[in-house]
């Protein structure tokens, strides 16, 4: 068992065939480094357990796929993924910090899968981006692709 | 919150090129991510891995200058939705295309095409993205205009093909050029985009004909572009050659074992790309389309008979319809079914689509409607492509390379940051 410990002082028992799925934790255990609590000082308790929930089902990926249990896992998946854009953002941070790539890609698909859609002001507002382009150099990108900015799919709404 | 730009741009990365073209008006950070070369190829490894038949689609020509494109899903569910491609305003000089012609199928969102005429007839050759609507004229033939005197049409014409060298990372068409004066074999030229120049091979094409198809003739795949070629009094027997891009040495690619019908020469065959395997059609008149595919490339026994698409029902007329009618196949679908176009001369089949979607499991043709049709005067008007951000004028324009530096630079201080 390896102790993680969030930045708000809580401490989580997790498994440790469950925790290397985290290069980072992985290279810790290697190094010799993990012997007592691990503290993650950029991953609120309320995060780490979003990864740890993930960590623990994706235990060894191998057994999953000779079991049989690959739908069991991409359903788990997807209703993982079902939380708010904010929290996503933070289970992102957290992937890249702890260095876990099934579970980065995981969440940047589905961050690029909420994005696609959207027009470029609720882009704008769900990244927190300035516009920085002046109306003549918007006007010179809409003229070259105009077809991209038609559809009825194009989603004005922020979520 | 705000993400930092290496996260920002590992999402980026998996939304689609058009989403991407829309997004540049979001600010210049994103105007310029999108014109970064690095980011265009992680974008292209992920876009081409994926199966989102958003991004993929099928673009036909309706008009002289116009090209209406729409995308699989719309395809493939019949609510075909398509949009005009405005290359017209890449074009500086003119404000009209005269001509335009499709060349061969494309690669990774670029489309080869002529526009417009030229005192040289190899001189109008233009890389095309149409999501990005970014063109590029490539450098003039090496070959001089003297040598071309016996270039006539519809014979003389060159067999193009696009490829990417993965080895050096460059765009490579290559022209087949038969009948050049003072060479008895096909002639080949090769295209380098990184160099931006062409050069004659010195080997000639080693077979003296090109099987020509009412589609493409030269297709590209496992860095190699293929062509059907046979020698005068041995039509019968097409090979397939292949032209390895790493060191421009032939080779043929065995065939598979397929029924040789009687009479001879009542069927026609054919090579494409399916799926990123090398796919053999065979398409017996008037009663079958049957597409085999190599699994391992190079492998004889690996070639498997995917499907036989009956054509029984699909026939109006049965006299003579090999001269008129032929099938290539586009895109395999997940589930087997199967985008095919059709190519026509007459009006001679009962169906009038273009693009059909064979559903494997009904065993039926899907109808659906069509984008446009033109008869096949001016080679083929439909083209099968992925959206990419893959610029024709990526090794142009400074590699954006600031951009770069910079992502690395957060990169490492956001790394420093946790670190700390």
């Amino acid at each position: 068992m390896v102790k993680l410990k969030s930045n708000d002082d809580k401490e989580f028992e997790v498994e440790e065939a469950a925790v290397i799925q985290s290069e980072m934790i992985k290279n810790m255990i290697e190094d010799g480094c993990a012997t007592s609590v691990i503290p993650l000082p950029n991953i609120d308790s309320k995060t780490l357990i979003k990864v740890i929930e993930y960590l623990n089902k994706h235990i060894n990926m191998g057994k999953a796929a000779e079991t049989g249990e690959e739908d069991d896992l991409k359903e788990f998946d997807e209703q993982f993924v079902n939380m708010g854009w904010e929290e996503l953002f933070d289970v992102i941070m957290a992937a890249n910090y702890l260095n876990i790539h099934e579970l980065m890609e995981l969440c940047c698909q589905s961050a690029a899968d909420r994005l696609k859609n959207k027009s470029v002001r609720a882009v704008r507002e769900m990244l927190k981006i300035t516009n920085d382009l002046t109306e003549e150099e918007e006007q010179e990108i809409i003229n070259d692709a105009p077809w991209a900015f038609e559809g009825p799919e194009i989603d004005d709404t922020v979520n | 919150m705000c993400l930092p730009q290496d996260i920002l741009v590992e999402i980026l990365s998996r939304v689609p090129a058009k989403s991407l073209v829309r997004f540049r008006c979001v600010s210049k950070w994103f105007n310029c991510l999108t014109s970064d070369v690095q980011f265009q190829d992680k974008h292209l490894k992920i876009s081409c891995s994926s199966r989102d038949l958003e991004s993929k689609r099928v673009a036909a020509k309706v008009g002289v200058d116009v090209m209406l494109s729409c995308s699989l899903s719309s395809v493939y569910n019949n609510k075909i939705a398509a949009w005009r491609l405005p290359i017209e305003r890449k074009i500086s000089s003119c404000s009209k295309i005269s001509s335009m012609v499709l060349l061969c199928p494309p690669v990774n969102g670029l489309v080869c095409v002529t526009l417009g005429t030229c005192l040289h007839p190899f001189d109008n050759v233009h890389l095309w993205n149409p999501t990005i609507n970014e063109l590029r004229r490539l450098a003039n033939s090496s070959v001089p205009l003297d040598l071309l005197s016996k270039l006539q049409q519809p014979y003389g014409e060159p067999i193009y093909g696009l490829g990417h060298d993965s080895a050096s990372d460059d765009y490579v068409v290559v022209r087949v050029i038969t009948r050049l004066l003072g060479y008895s074999m096909p002639r080949v030229e090769v295209y380098s985009l990184k160099k931006d120049s062409w050069r004659l091979l010195t080997q000639p094409f080693p077979y003296p004909y090109i099987w020509k198809h009412m589609y493409f003739n030269c297709h590209f795949m496992n860095s190699r572009f293929h062509w059907m070629a046979y020698t005068p009094n041995k039509q019968d027997h097409l090979l397939i050659l292949s032209l390895n891009l790493s060191d421009y040495e032939y080779k043929e690619i065995p065939q598979p074992n397929y029924q040789k019908a009687s009479p001879p020469r009542d069927y026609f065959i054919n090579i494409a790309v399916l799926d990123g395997q090398l796919c053999f059609c065979i398409h017996y008149f008037g009663r079958s389309l049957d597409l085999w595919t190599m699994k391992d490339y190079g492998v004889q026994q690996s070639w498997m008979m995917m499907l036989s698409i009956p054509l029984h029902d699909f026939v109006d007329t049965p006299i003579q319809l090999h001269v008129h009618a032929d099938f290539f196949p586009l895109y395999l679908f997940e589930n087997g079914d199967v985008l095919l176009l059709q190519l026509r001369r007459k009006e001679y089949y009962q169906k009038k689509q273009d693009i059909m979607v064979y559903k494997k499991d009904q065993k039926a043709f899907e109808d659906t409607t069509t984008l446009g049709y033109q008869p096949l005067r001016l080679g083929p008007t439909s083209i099968y492509y992925t959206d990419t951000l893959i610029s024709p004028n990526r090794y142009l324009t400074p590699t954006a390379s600031r951009i770069v530096k910079y992502l690395n630079w957060v990169s490492r201080d956001s790394l420093i940051h946790h670190l700390s």
